[in-house]
């Protein structure tokens, strides 16, 4: 019985073409470990500047972050939807850097409120240095997004009527802070 | 133990106490037990001079040739043949009487050592037969040349008869020709025919050599077969008869066909001006030939001869000296000798020291199958990898490799070579200064070489296809998995081989290759290398 990958695969030999392939992507990355002091479901993993490559705890508040880029990163450790914090870790291709635990601190929220002409001011609010989620402006153009680490930040707020702004936010450890954006 | 069934029963039945049948003892002197197992020699002669049908110009030797022949053949000092019988009346030279005198030899010469000759000197003609095919007729008493096909005796049907002898040492001789010059003459419609054509001949002849058999033409295929005034014979039997006394070659007392045909053919060839070259297609079983004349004394000198048309026009060197022109042969002293067979200027298609015995007859032929051994196999060891350094450095490192090659030199006798080859190799390296990994790597070839030869060196290239699998396997601290790859690689190659020993060889090949494979997600064309050497025997 030749299954149909093979018969296609002898196909495109047929042809002077290969099957199959060699791929050095994952030679060229590294792993970061750890385990999270606490989490919730809302606990997540990333490397700033790369919010792609991110990672979730699993049940025993572990987690692996798979693919990143050799050499000094940072990386965004939110434990819960209220701790966070920002460690650095060197990263070696092919290899494991071993956090240990990670405890997470008071995070930071920013309030976006947009000033508009007064109409529908649907939208987003992002902070595209780090793993949050998109979150969404209501109709009335406000939202809150967070936890951050103590520092600044980008924030990127697009309202679909009248288009998109980027911004630099800087909080305090456990700080509740408004940004007014104006378009 | 299957004779001593039969024995035993012979036995039982020869008691005399069952007085049924029984064994009589007769007493038969050895010398005639000898004599009546002695193998016999028979001959038909036939000579065919006049025709009823005036377009035939009658001959002037025909018969005196049939009975000059038969002459040298019955005389027992010569030929001392058994049975010799010449045909040349009118009556008897009828194509149903040539084909009932041929019938007869069969029924005489009913032994397989008995030496059996068959000679016909007559005019030969071309006409086509029922089916349009254009072939060779003897020209019989009672042929008409406007009707050739219906009334000549078809080449065909002599050779039929030939071939139905029992007789393992026979020997077919025709003083005709069939070229419309000379001994022959051709139908008008079939002269016009031949006129148009550029080559001399364009239908294949018809004396097929069969097993053990011998025919000597008085010509070659398209020329004229000549009689001549003054030697008042056919010039080729003239001289075939003069061999029976001095054709002696080899020195052994005997004169076989093949010494006499070649006595006859140097002296034909000189005698016109090389405007006649006998021919001849012998096979010969063992070293059993045809005795025309005298008896084997002694061993002979070793004799060296071709008449195949792969060794024509060849010149033959022993020891440095010319000693024939190819077909042909030559006489040597026993022992080892410098062969040398060569055309012109050309490289010598055979250079060796041959080993010959007394009595030894060696078909030169043979030299070039038995001395060059066409294949060769060889083990081989050497390195395989990616063309560019980032591939080797990113990918596989440059491998090891061991594996076999066959080589299967003189393809359709061209100087080309099929070339195959596996080879592999599997280990461990790393990547990217810390990614250990295990590979597996298998690669299978075929291509076809022209080859380049002088002696003992052979330089091949030419263009060739590999299949190549290669499997890497990482168990890393952050990636574990294997990753396979199968392509199809066309490519070139370039090798020699220093041959020693006569059947060993050193080799060497290079090879460059092209492949396209996914490479990190992408298709991508990548070149290969791969480089070998081998110890290999050669057969």
């Amino acid at each position: 019985m030749v299954s149909g990958r093979a018969m296609t695969c002898g196909a495109v030999l047929v042809v002077g073409l290969a099957c199959g392939g060699l791929d050095n992507r994952p030679l060229e990355v590294g792993v970061v470990h750890g385990t999270l002091s606490d989490c919730d479901a809302d606990a997540v993993v990333g490397v700033v500047g790369d919010a792609a490559t991110r990672a979730v705890a699993d049940g025993s508040c572990a987690f692996r972050l798979e693919g990143v880029e050799p050499g000094v990163r940072q990386l965004y450790l939110a434990t819960t939807a209220k701790k966070v914090t920002l460690v650095e870790v060197e990263v070696q291709a092919a290899k494991v850097s071993e956090l240990g635990e990670v405890v997470g601190r008071p995070g930071a929220f920013m309030r976006v409120e947009i000033s508009g002409d007064g109409g529908d001011l649907d939208g987003t609010v992002t902070a595209p240095d780090l793993p949050l989620t998109v979150t969404a402006l209501g109709r009335s153009g406000m939202a809150r997004i967070g936890p951050f680490p103590q520092g600044c930040f980008k924030l990127e707020v697009s309202v679909k009527r009248l288009g998109q702004k980027m911004l630099d936010a800087c909080v305090t450890e456990g700080e509740e802070k408004s940004v007014a954006v104006v378009f | 133990m299957n004779r001593a069934v039969p024995m035993l029963l012979l036995l039982a039945c020869a008691s005399p106490a069952l007085e049924k049948g029984g064994l009589v003892k007769l007493k038969v002197e050895q010398a005639k037990l000898d004599d009546a197992y002695r193998p016999r020699r028979f001959a038909l002669l036939i000579g065919i001079e006049r025709t009823e049908d005036v377009g035939f110009r009658p001959l002037r030797y025909a018969v005196k040739d049939a009975r000059d022949f038969a002459a040298a053949l019955k005389d027992p000092t010569q030929g001392h043949f058994d049975d010799v019988t010449v045909v040349t009346s009118a009556e008897q030279t009828t194509r149903a009487g040539l084909l009932g005198a041929v019938a007869a030899l069969a029924r005489k010469a009913n032994r397989a050592d008995d030496v059996v000759v068959l000679y016909v000197s007559a005019h030969g003609t071309l006409a086509r037969d029922e089916r349009g095919v254009l072939k060779r007729y003897l020209v019989t008493s009672d042929a008409r040349i406007e009707q050739a096909a219906q009334t000549a005796l078809s080449m065909e049907a002599l050779e039929a008869g030939f071939k139905e002898l029992t007789s393992h040492r026979r020997l077919l001789v025709l003083a005709t020709c069939h070229s419309g010059n000379g001994k022959s003459l051709l139908p008008r419609e079939v002269e016009a025919e031949l006129a148009t054509l550029k080559a001399g001949f364009y239908a294949p002849p018809l004396e097929e050599a069969s097993r053990a058999s011998v025919v000597l033409s008085a010509s070659d295929w398209g020329e004229t077969a000549r009689e001549d005034e003054s030697l008042e014979n056919d010039i080729y039997t003239h001289f075939l008869i003069e061999a029976l006394q001095g054709g002696d070659r080899n020195l052994d007392g005997a004169v076989t066909a093949t010494e006499a045909h070649d006595f006859a053919r140097r002296r034909t060839y000189a005698f016109t001006g090389g405007r006649q070259r006998p021919s001849a297609e012998i096979l010969e079983v063992g070293a059993d030939p045809i005795v025309l004349s005298g008896s084997v004394r002694r061993s002979g000198n070793p004799e060296l001869f071709s008449y195949s048309p792969r060794l024509d026009g060849f010149a033959l060197k022993v020891d440095g000296d010319t000693k024939a022109e190819l077909p042909g042969g030559a006489a040597v002293e026993p022992g080892k000798r410098k062969i040398e067979l060569l055309k012109g200027g050309a490289e010598p298609l055979f250079v060796g020291q041959v080993d010959v015995e007394a009595g030894e007859r060696l078909d030169l032929e043979s030299l070039l199958t038995r001395a060059e051994p066409r294949r060769a196999v060889s083990l081989t060891a050497g390195a395989f990898g990616f063309a560019d350094a980032v591939s080797r450095g990113t990918l596989l490192p440059a491998v090891a490799m061991v594996g076999a090659a066959f080589r299967w030199e003189r393809l359709f006798d061209a100087p080309l070579a099929l070339q195959a080859g596996v080879s592999g190799s599997f280990g461990s390296s790393t990547l990217l200064t810390n990614a250990p990994f295990r590979y597996q790597l298998l690669t299978a070839d075929v291509g076809v070489d022209y080859l380049w030869r002088r002696r003992w060196l052979q330089v091949f290239g030419g263009p060739q296809v590999a299949g190549l699998w290669l499997s890497r396997s990482f168990s890393l601290e952050s990636y574990v998995g294997a990753q396979n790859v199968i392509t199809v690689m066309p490519g070139l190659s370039l090798g020699a081989a220093v041959v020693f020993l006569e059947h060993f060889e050193v080799s060497a090949r290079a090879r460059m290759m092209l492949a396209v494979m996914s490479v990190d997600g992408d298709s991508k064309a990548l070149g290969f290398f791969a480089a070998y050497a081998g110890v290999g025997y050669r057969w």
